[in-house]
């Protein structure tokens, strides 16, 4: 062992803090090295400092002022009502079971959830092969008969409607092809009483022949809007035609 | 030479073999057992047991009265608070002493942010603190066990928390390596390195301290 290895472990020594080879060590250095030695001596004087500087002096008021401020706070607390933390720490069984109880009741109502969801789509485990067959057999044709005798007064009444105002618009169109859009609306007025201008037709002089091609510029230079009576009293179709200046 | 140094390696083994502190007698175990039980008397009864251990070690690791009286109070609430919880087949002593460095380190922290600072033992020779402390005129009561004790407590004030820590627990409480590493929470290999570098920092403090002392008292005195 050399100096500077002496010099960290003397510290320790006379205190029991070093290991029992190291002490056997540093005995064998010390026996040799005579400055090390000076530094035992050294330490010898300053570890009796410590023992005789170990105690402090309090004064008795110094502990009575703690002792009273302390019995006092305890007393304080104990009359004073636990709060929930206070009883959730002292009670840690009953905290633990309060928790699986909760869980449980969680897992219980996650379970009846799944059970009343599967419930609304039949959704059900089989227990059995032929079970598995049959829940998975291809889902029957509803017969179309079973489909009309749903609705089908609403279907009926709206195949009319459509009919009636898809009939009237492949008159009007088919008849407008070569006429203009007055003169159909006019034949059809005339036809059915379903269709009728806006406007009111232009009066007739007796004096003055219009032919036809008279009467239909006159229109288009009128009408611009056309009101299409259907079956369905609530419904009406309004045709709005770009008035026609030339 | 050669028997003082045999005579202090035999006091060396003589303190290893005799343990540094009682664990818990049939008294602590009694006052306890009452304590847990409700009883203030017997609680009373076990802080005037233990108050002086405490106290001293709140005024070493702090260093102000007022700061060890605040600790103490708060020590002994702590095991009041926590009493039902110790194992009384362990030793009492260390269990208090670890709620009391815990009580101290965090008023320390505190102490801390409000704009407390230990002073390095570097600094210590320029310090005028420690002149005024130490001055010439007192140096025909050096010797005297009040100056000394100032002299341990300064030198005690400026370790590094750690050591501090380490070394009261170990040379002014007398628990031994493996308890203060026990009521620190670290290995006894850094306990044994913390204790040697503050029995080595606090024994040059006092040697330089007095040297340099005496050196200006020799200065006072020498005829001009």
């Amino acid at each position: 062992m050399n100096c500077d290895r002496a010099e960290r472990l003397l510290p320790l020594l006379g205190r029991g803090d070093l290991k029992p080879k190291d002490a056997r060590a540093l005995q064998e250095h010390l026996l040799d090295c005579s400055r090390c030695g000076e530094s035992v001596r050294d330490y010898a004087q300053f570890f009796d400092l410590l023992h005789s500087t170990a105690e402090l002096d309090f004064d008795e008021e110094f502990f009575g002022r703690i002792r009273r401020s302390v019995l006092s706070e305890i007393r304080l607390r104990e009359r004073r009502p636990p709060s929930s933390l206070q009883w959730w720490r002292s009670n840690p069984v009953a905290v633990l079971g309060i928790v699986v109880l909760v869980m449980i009741a969680f897992g219980a109502g996650i379970a009846l959830f799944k059970r009343t969801w599967s419930g609304l789509h039949n959704e059900r485990v089989a227990s059995s092969t032929e079970e598995v067959h049959a829940l998975h057999q291809p889902p029957q044709v509803i017969p179309a008969t079973t489909i009309n005798a749903v609705k089908p007064e609403v279907k009926e009444r709206r195949g009319a409607v459509v009919n009636s105002k898809r009939n009237a618009w492949d008159r009007l169109s088919r008849r407008s092809r070569n006429l203009k859009t007055a003169q159909a609306g006019d034949m059809i007025a005339r036809q059915d009483g379903q269709v009728r201008f806006d406007r009111k037709p232009p009066e007739e002089t007796p004096n003055v022949e219009l032919s036809l091609q008279q009467a239909a510029t006159v229109q288009r230079q009128k009408a611009s809007r056309i009101e299409i009576l259907t079956a369905d009293p609530n419904i009406r179709i309004i045709w709005l035609v770009a008035k026609n200046t030339k | 030479m050669a028997g003082e140094v045999a005579n202090f390696i035999l006091m060396d083994q003589k303190f290893l073999r005799a343990g540094s502190t009682q664990a818990h007698d049939e008294v602590y175990l009694a006052l306890i057992q009452r304590s847990k039980a409700g009883d203030t008397d017997a609680f009373e009864r076990l802080m005037i047991a233990t108050q002086q251990r405490v106290a001293s070690i709140a005024y070493r690791l702090l260093g102000s009265r007022e700061d060890s009286q605040d600790a103490t109070q708060e020590v002994f609430l702590r095991v009041y608070k926590n009493l039902k919880r110790f194992d009384e087949s362990k030793a009492f002593h260390p269990w208090l002493y670890r709620i009391a460095v815990n009580v101290c380190r965090d008023i320390a922290k505190r102490e801390r942010k409000r704009g407390y600072q230990t002073i390095s033992l570097d600094e210590e020779l320029e310090n005028e603190l420690i002149e005024q402390s130490v001055g010439p005129q007192n140096v025909e009561e050096w010797a005297m066990a009040r100056q000394q004790k100032a002299l341990i407590e300064m030198a005690t004030a400026r370790l590094p928390y750690k050591e501090r820590t380490a070394f009261i627990l170990r040379d002014f409480e007398g628990l031994s390596t493996e308890e203060v590493a026990n009521v620190l929470g670290v290995r006894t290999a850094t306990v044994r390195v913390h204790v040697s570098s503050a029995r080595a920092r606090v024994r040059r403090y006092c040697e330089r301290l007095i040297s340099r002392t005496k050196e200006r008292l020799s200065n006072e005195l020498r005829p001009s």
